[in-house]
């Protein structure tokens, strides 16, 4: 606490003494500052075009060393959520500081638009390992002034995979959390509405798991 | 005998108590799905995207940052290392 506070007062005296010491160092912004460029949030900055109408949810299980036993299986437990942005950064400010694995019951007025439960068990192709959920209507089930360009899209998982091959459970519960736009691949500078959400799982060699809700460059796994 | 029976008792009870230890070792290493706070150069939220090969990578956000520094100064504050996306499940 009195470290953070002596740190506290040295940056201060050193912007406040800084700049009439050495001008021609104050001057020039640190090298951090010139190479960077990052933005701030403005919030609740209504954006109701950054929505798309529907989103379709794909969920892939790109490697599985016993992919081609039939003992095989993986289970999936899905819940997509929309957490308005006021909601989102009040329970952020409620976590403890530091890592945390909150539930979607934390986020007062979350609304559900689509949730499911599957367990597949024949899984030798990629297309047999791909879950897809189409057309899960999104825009017209988030009231107009939560239409907000910072709240965010949750996917709240549980997944149970287990390899035949390595004789192997492996089980995560979690949330991956994006926002409602995405970057415009053809123009970066542009953000256009999210219409896919990802939800990738790989099983590794050693029985370890791999998560990601980026979507994949493609090729058919599993290594 | 009865050493015997006292013995796989307290072997029993032992092996309850690893496993059940390296069980909430195990959860206390995993990735967390968000990472909040603040340092003396300002707030933080981070948000994991992808947990691979031992590693998590979040998308992280900045606020209240200290006038002259960056959000990159808040993360490294923070204890984050700066690396790309590993693509691991492609």
């Amino acid at each position: 606490m009195f470290k953070d506070f002596l740190t506290i007062v040295f940056l201060q005296l050193s912007v406040v003494c800084g700049a009439p010491l050495s001008p021609g160092i104050a001057a020039s912004p640190p090298a951090s500052q010139r190479d960077t460029g990052f933005k701030v949030r403005e919030p609740n900055l209504y954006a109701p075009d950054l929505y798309a109408d529907r989103v379709d949810f794909i969920a892939t299980l790109t490697d599985l060393p016993g992919a081609k036993q039939k003992e095989s299986y993986w289970e999936l437990s899905y819940q997509l959520y929309f957490i308005p942005e006021e909601t989102y950064y009040q329970t952020i400010r409620q976590l403890r500081r530091g890592g945390s694995n909150p539930t979607p019951e934390q986020f007062a007025g979350r609304i559900l638009l689509a949730e499911g439960h599957k367990k597949k068990t024949s899984l030798g192709s990629l297309n047999e390992r791909t879950l897809t959920l189409t057309g899960v209507a999104f825009k017209q089930r988030v009231p107009d002034a939560q239409r907000t360009k910072f709240a965010l899209l949750m996917t709240h998982y549980s997944v149970r995979i287990f390899d035949a091959e390595l004789n192997t459970t492996v089980y995560r519960s979690g949330i991956f959390l994006t926002e409602p736009y995405e970057t415009n691949r053809e123009d970066p500078n542009q953000v256009i509405p999210r219409k896919t959400l990802y939800l990738n799982f790989g099983v590794n060699r050693d029985g370890t798991l791999n998560g990601s809700q980026l979507p994949r460059k493609g090729g058919d796994s599993t290594r | 005998m009865k050493s015997l029976k006292l013995r796989l008792v307290l072997m029993s009870v032992a092996t309850v108590l690893t496993l059940g230890l390296s069980h909430r070792v195990a959860q206390a290493t995993a990735c967390a799905d968000i990472i909040a706070g603040g340092n003396v150069y300002g707030d933080y939220d981070c948000r994991l995207t992808t947990f691979c090969g031992g590693w998590c990578y979040y998308n992280c956000t900045c606020s209240d940052i200290f006038p002259g520094y960056t959000c990159r100064d808040v993360l490294v504050e923070a204890g984050f290392e700066f690396g790309s996306d590993p693509r691991c499940l492609d």
